[in-house]
């Protein structure tokens, strides 16, 4: 059925009333637009675009909305690609896969293999900083060569107590230490950890 | 005898070879005159004594009688060295069985351990020299593959215990991190002294016997090991009669000032050993740090004195402050020490701290901050100190 230019302006208004609600109040005259509207694919595609107008207008519209027939993009791709990059057929098949040997996984101590799981590879670097061996009691500086007056006290540990793990940071709420203070710490701090260093390195070469 | 090879040894230290032989032949002459010498050796001895010059002087003139005076104190310093091989032979057997009891045995004992000025720490260790019978059998085709079981246990303040299982030692600290390492033994129960070959020690060495005593009720043999030269403490071993365990370790300085002391209070051999096997094999154990071996750049500097029979045994990097310090292990058996070397100087520039047998002692030399850690006198880490030197760039 072709229609007349004049014909189609006054189908796309009708259209447009449709979906305003603004429909004539002639029965028979709106069922007959509806069975065209259905019927007539050019009508479709007017009837999208109107809605996509009024959504832009609206300020409601998507993005995706845009990307008009996502549906049909889709379903072509997935019919040409394939997305797995392997034909189907070079699946191995079920009876020829190896089955991990479970008498082999067992060692014949199976808590040590789960210990070797769950040791730590640490380089030598920074060994010394993970342990706390020795217990230094009562460390003092001894004076040496040195004019300066301002001995560096240090805190002493009570015996039995084990001391910090080494390299730790200053306690928060602690009042800022001053550039003195800090140097001195890290000096004590170096110390602590070579004593540790020293005691773990006897333990890990005994002979 | 025994106190003649004290002397003899002091006397070794002075370093007059010549005067330690003759003073020897005296005291052995003092200690056995009626059945090893004769009258007339005697006379012979002391108009030998004044002076050797002398004697040569008179060798042309009375050959006959001076033939004698020279063959008797050779004949007798032929014997004094017989008798002190024989002693030291002893001494270095008794050490070895020992070393041996130490590491077979099952025992348990309580003993207690105390550094000069501190207070003392008591434990209870527990030994299982074999866990299964195929150990047993390795050990004595001499393979070095331990399989001894062993359990410290801290008996005051927290209560630490230190487990020793396949080799592998675990630390258990209610106050701080738990952790395992490689190592087939629990230091902490007897010092690095105990676990040697001392026939290969006996280059550096000398081992004493002192006679017999009585310690944790038991009767045991006192051995002194001390140094040749005097760059190094000493340790006094009691060693018990029957089982050759160490019942008691002194560590005395070259004042002969006791600086640390292991003894032993009780000594169980009948404790249960399958609950204590049940206790370690059940165990969880904490993680197991492992190493791996990294090379470090002390290459760049080298230890131009070393005390006799020390050896690098590691050479690693630490890392401190987001910079590394260069760090080498050396020891010669019985005592060990570390040399650290950092690029951050130290103020004062000298530093010393001493805790029963450790010294602690850091200088700078060369814009580099050097520490040295270790169980040896300060005099023997000053001059450690003193020779290090930058290798000149090839």
């Amino acid at each position: 059925m072709q229609l007349t230019m004049q014909e189609e302006q006054k189908q796309n208004e009708t259209l447009s009333s449709l979906m305003d609600g603004e429909l004539i109040n002639d029965k028979f005259t709106d069922d007959r637009f509806l069975q065209t509207i259905t019927e007539d694919e050019r009508l479709h595609a007017c009837w999208h675009r109107y809605h996509i107008a009024r959504d832009a207008m609206q300020g409601n519209l998507h993005s995706c909305s845009l990307t008009l027939d996502i549906e049909s993009a889709v379903a072509q791709s997935i019919a040409n690609d394939n997305l797995y990059g392997v034909p189907a057929t070079d699946q191995p098949a079920i009876a020829n896969v190896e089955m991990p040997n479970l008498n082999s996984l067992k060692s014949p101590n199976l808590f040590w293999a789960h210990l070797k799981e769950m040791a730590i590879r640490t380089s030598q670097v920074g060994l010394a900083a993970c342990v706390t061996l020795a217990i230094i009691a009562g460390v003092q500086y001894h004076q040496g060569q040195s004019n300066d007056s301002h001995a560096p006290i240090l805190n002493t540990v009570p015996i039995g107590v084990n001391v910090a793990p080494v390299g730790g940071i200053a306690q928060p709420g602690e009042q800022q230490p001053s550039e003195q203070q800090l140097f001195e710490k890290r000096q004590y701090d170096k110390i602590r950890l070579l004593v540790q260093d020293y005691e773990l390195q006897k333990r890990l070469n005994t002979h | 005898m025994n106190l003649f090879v004290i002397i003899n040894n002091r006397l070794s230290h002075k370093g007059a070879d010549k005067n330690r032989l003759i003073i020897g032949q005296r005291l052995i002459n003092l200690f056995f005159p009626p059945y090893f010498t004769n009258h007339n050796r005697l006379n012979h001895i002391t108009t030998y004594q004044p002076n050797q010059n002398k004697v040569a002087k008179t060798l042309p003139r009375k050959q006959g009688k001076t033939l004698l005076t020279l063959f008797f104190p050779l004949l007798s310093l032929l014997f004094s060295s017989v008798c002190l091989a024989t002693d030291t032979d002893d001494a270095i057997n008794l050490l070895n069985k020992m070393n041996n009891a130490v590491q077979t045995q099952n025992y348990q004992i309580n003993f207690i351990t105390q550094d000069k000025n501190q207070y003392v720490t008591t434990f209870e260790y527990s030994h299982i020299g074999a866990t299964t019978p195929e150990s047993l059998i390795h050990r004595n085709s001499n393979v070095k593959n331990n399989d001894a079981a062993a359990h410290l246990l801290y008996l005051e303040g927290p209560a630490k215990e230190i487990i020793l299982h396949h080799n592998i030692t675990s630390y258990f600290q209610p106050d701080s991190a738990s952790f395992s390492i490689t190592s087939p033994r629990i230091v902490e129960a007897f010092p690095d002294v105990i676990y040697n070959d001392f026939k290969q020690l006996a280059n550096t060495y000398d081992f004493i016997l002192l006679g017999k005593t009585r310690t944790a009720n038991r009767s045991v043999q006192l051995i002194r090991i001390i140094a040749k030269d005097k760059d190094r403490y000493n340790y006094v071993v009691w060693i018990d009669d029957e089982t050759y365990l160490p019942l008691r370790i002194d560590l005395i300085d070259l004042n002969n000032e006791l600086l640390q002391q292991m003894k032993v209070v009780e000594f169980n051999q009948n404790f249960d050993k399958k609950k204590l096997l049940n206790y370690i094999d059940n165990r969880t154990y904490p993680i197991l740090l492992a190493i791996e071996k990294k090379n470090n750049n002390l290459d760049e500097w080298q230890l131009t004195w070393l005390p006799t029979g020390f050896k690098e045994i590691a050479a690693y990097n630490i890392s401190f402050y987001n910079s590394d310090i260069a760090t080498k292990l050396f020891s010669d058996g019985v005592f060990s020490f570390t040399v650290n070397i950092s690029d951050e100087q130290t103020t004062p520039t000298n530093q010393l701290i001493q805790q029963g047998g450790r010294t602690i002692f850091s200088t700078n030399l060369n814009k580099k901050n050097i520490i040295i850690i270790g169980n040896l006198p300060l005099t023997t880490i000053e001059r450690i100190a003193q020779n290090i030197t930058e290798k000149s760039p090839s």
